[in-house]
């Protein structure tokens, strides 16, 4: 090993001390603070990203065909996807909003109409609290959890629905006669109220509501597993006739998955914050670190050290604290992680904010998700600022004459 | 004549504020092999400075420096590192041991800087470690070590390399009288035995005494001691 990189190591590790210098387990316990933060929030933000990607993909279908936002029939879009042996189920969806009246409170929710006899195609089970999707019939209804808190509805209650072209008879004094529909499911999908509709009626009572004939609004596509949704959308759009689309859900959720990316960048960005804090105090106690020990670069110098040996013996201090720093703060981070949920538990009871968590991140337990991506962006962003917050005291060191090294009172 | 070290019209200057301090004014001093010289002078007269500017540790600001055949004067500090490191061995009052290294490893690290492989500085640094008397102390940290023990340590490290010429700035000046005079002992001695010429800088007339050619800085200026004239 060349003497610079072996006095580094010693400095850090001198001999007598078993367990190394205050000056090395201060700076590392700083860089292992700064990564194991950088590592739990990056993961959480990418748990918080992928649970809101799972629920798009499991509400919408990995694609979705629209006509632009005008009906349509089933059959156009039908058509080039039986053709394809990549899709698992296609199922025609319309969607509205209507006004929904319980002991005349009115809400306004928005409606979706499904296919009950393809229940299995909407992939919406898990989401059934009270009953079943396939259930429905015409003159049903399931209510999210949400609405039926709202207007205190349950199993077998009815409802009185009223839909836009109802409310437009009136202009023509029409006698308005609401579609009187009974509860027969509660589902909760634990996500944000207005991506989630608030109820869901059969496809035939949906257009009837919006006098649709036989048109829909979407056909929602799930695909087999492994199947590409770009590649099936690029085709399908050189299928479908005029007037419709694919989208995949990317696509279809375009600027939710911004502000998720944003936030998880930005968390990144906030989080580098900490570690630059940490480098920070590395490089003030590398540089505290040079100046005690002025005199002793100043007899490397004159024994014959050359300039750019001193450089990278403090720089690869700065190297070792922060290949250490690292390691400490992923297996911390991968601890806090592991056991994340007795935590928050633990956290969020003794703070009586459990049922606030729910509430408003809609997650009983905290998600993780992490990509080896993340953890090179940290762990190769800790290194290299450990190693240039040597770099400071590296380069004063090596700029010294030893005459004034030597010289110095320090 | 073949000289390990020669200086000629060796000037060096000092400002403060406005004024400025001629320290050193046509300095000519030149260093046979294994000869042994002092110098003394009064606190301030230069004498750490021309040490440091023979060692090309501080810039002169005129004359010409050689180590051996090789003119050294203008070449730049970084390039002469390896070169000081195998012809000049260093020893100081402070001793300037690395705090975090045995005695031994001490030594060893003065040989790897100079470029020895790992075995050949050990080798070394043992058999200089015996010669001061300390092969029994080898693994002691610097602060176990009493002063006149790590002035020995000091004195190994800055022979590990087999230089031509030791200088020594006042090596006993930390030192009590009876261990002073152990290490001047062993200085002069090892250099014999390395075969290096000694260059001592000291206070004391009677370590000067011990060397072969005694010389006084004075005003800027190098008087050899019982010589007529000046070495200039």
């Amino acid at each position: 090993m060349p003497w610079f990189l072996y006095l580094a190591l010693k400095q850090l590790f001198p001999s007598g001390k078993r367990f190394g210098s205050f000056f090395f387990w201060a700076s590392t316990l700083g860089v292992a603070l700064g990564v194991a933060v950088l590592v739990v929030v990056q993961s959480v933000m990418g748990g918080f990203g992928q649970e809101h990607r799972d629920r798009m993909v499991k509400l919408t279908g990995e694609v979705v065909i629209d006509g632009n936002g005008r009906p349509f029939y089933p059959a156009a879009a039908m058509g080039p996807l039986s053709e394809r042996d990549d899709v698992q189920a296609a199922v025609p969806m319309a969607n509205g909003m209507v006004m929904v009246m319980y002991r005349n409170i009115p809400v306004f929710p928005q409606i979706v109409g499904v296919d009950p006899t393809q229940a299995d195609g909407y992939g919406w089970d898990s989401f059934m609290k009270q009953g079943q999707l396939s259930a429905l019939y015409d003159d049903s209804v399931a209510v999210s959890r949400t609405l039926a808190d709202q207007i205190g509805v349950g199993i077998g209650d009815y409802i009185e629905v009223y839909s836009p072209l109802m409310l437009e008879g009136l202009k023509q004094d029409e006698v308005i006669l609401p579609r009187e529909l009974e509860i027969v499911a509660i589902y909760d999908v634990d996500w944000y109220e207005n991506m989630v509709p608030g109820l869901i009626v059969t496809l035939r009572t949906m257009q009837d509501l919006y006098e649709l004939n036989d048109a829909v609004h979407s056909v929602q596509v799930r695909l087999k597993p492994g199947s590409s949704e770009i590649d099936a959308v690029q085709e399908l759009n050189r299928q479908l006739p005029l007037g419709l689309r694919a989208l995949t859900w990317k696509q279809r959720f375009a600027s939710q998955l911004w502000v998720l990316d944003f936030e998880k960048t930005m968390m990144l960005f906030i989080n580098l914050f900490i570690v630059a804090v940490a480098v920070f105090a590395i490089a003030i106690a590398q540089l505290l670190n040079v100046v005690r020990k002025t005199r002793e670069i100043g007899i490397l110098g004159a024994m014959g050290a050359r300039a750019r040996e001193l450089v990278i013996q403090y720089c690869f201090q700065g190297f070792c604290i922060g290949v250490i720093g690292t390691t400490v703060g992923v297996v911390s981070a991968v601890l806090i992680l592991t056991f994340r949920n007795p935590i928050i538990d633990v956290l969020t009871r003794a703070t009586g904010s459990y049922d606030t968590l729910v509430q408003f991140y809609f997650f009983y337990r905290l998600p993780v998700h992490y990509t080896v991506q993340d953890f090179v962006v940290i762990i190769s962003s800790a290194l290299l600022l450990s190693t240039l917050a040597g770099l400071i005291p590296a380069l004063r060191a090596a700029r010294m004459r030893p005459a004034e090294a030597l010289r110095t009172e320090a | 004549m073949h000289y390990v070290l020669s200086v000629d019209d060796i000037q060096k200057r000092f400002r403060s504020g406005p004024r400025e301090i001629q320290v050193l004014q046509g300095i000519h001093l030149y260093v046979r092999p294994g000869e042994s010289i002092s110098l003394r002078g009064a606190s301030g007269s230069g004498k750490t400075t021309l040490l440091n500017i023979m060692a090309r540790m501080e810039d002169a600001d005129g004359g010409t420096i050689h180590w051996g055949e090789r003119e050294v004067t203008a070449q730049r500090s970084s390039r002469l590192a390896r070169v000081r490191a195998r012809h000049l061995g260093m020893v100081f009052q402070s001793y300037y041991l690395v705090p975090e290294l045995n005695a031994l490893q001490n030594v060893v690290l003065a040989g790897r800087i100079g470029g020895m492989k790992r075995k050949e500085a050990l080798d070394r640094a043992r058999e200089l470690m015996g010669l001061v008397g300390l092969d029994e102390r080898e693994h002691h940290l610097p602060t176990q070590l009493s002063g006149g023990e790590r002035q020995r340590v000091a004195v190994a490290r800055a022979l590990v390399n087999r230089p031509d010429v030791l200088l020594a700035d006042e090596p006993t000046g930390n030192l009590d009288e009876t261990t002073g005079d152990l290490i001047m002992d062993l200085l002069l001695k090892v250099c014999q035995d390395q075969q290096a010429a000694l260059v001592l800088v000291t206070h004391s007339r009677v370590f000067a005494a011990r060397t072969e050619r005694q010389y006084e800085l004075h005003a800027g200026t190098l008087h050899e001691v019982g010589a007529e004239t000046s070495e200039d």
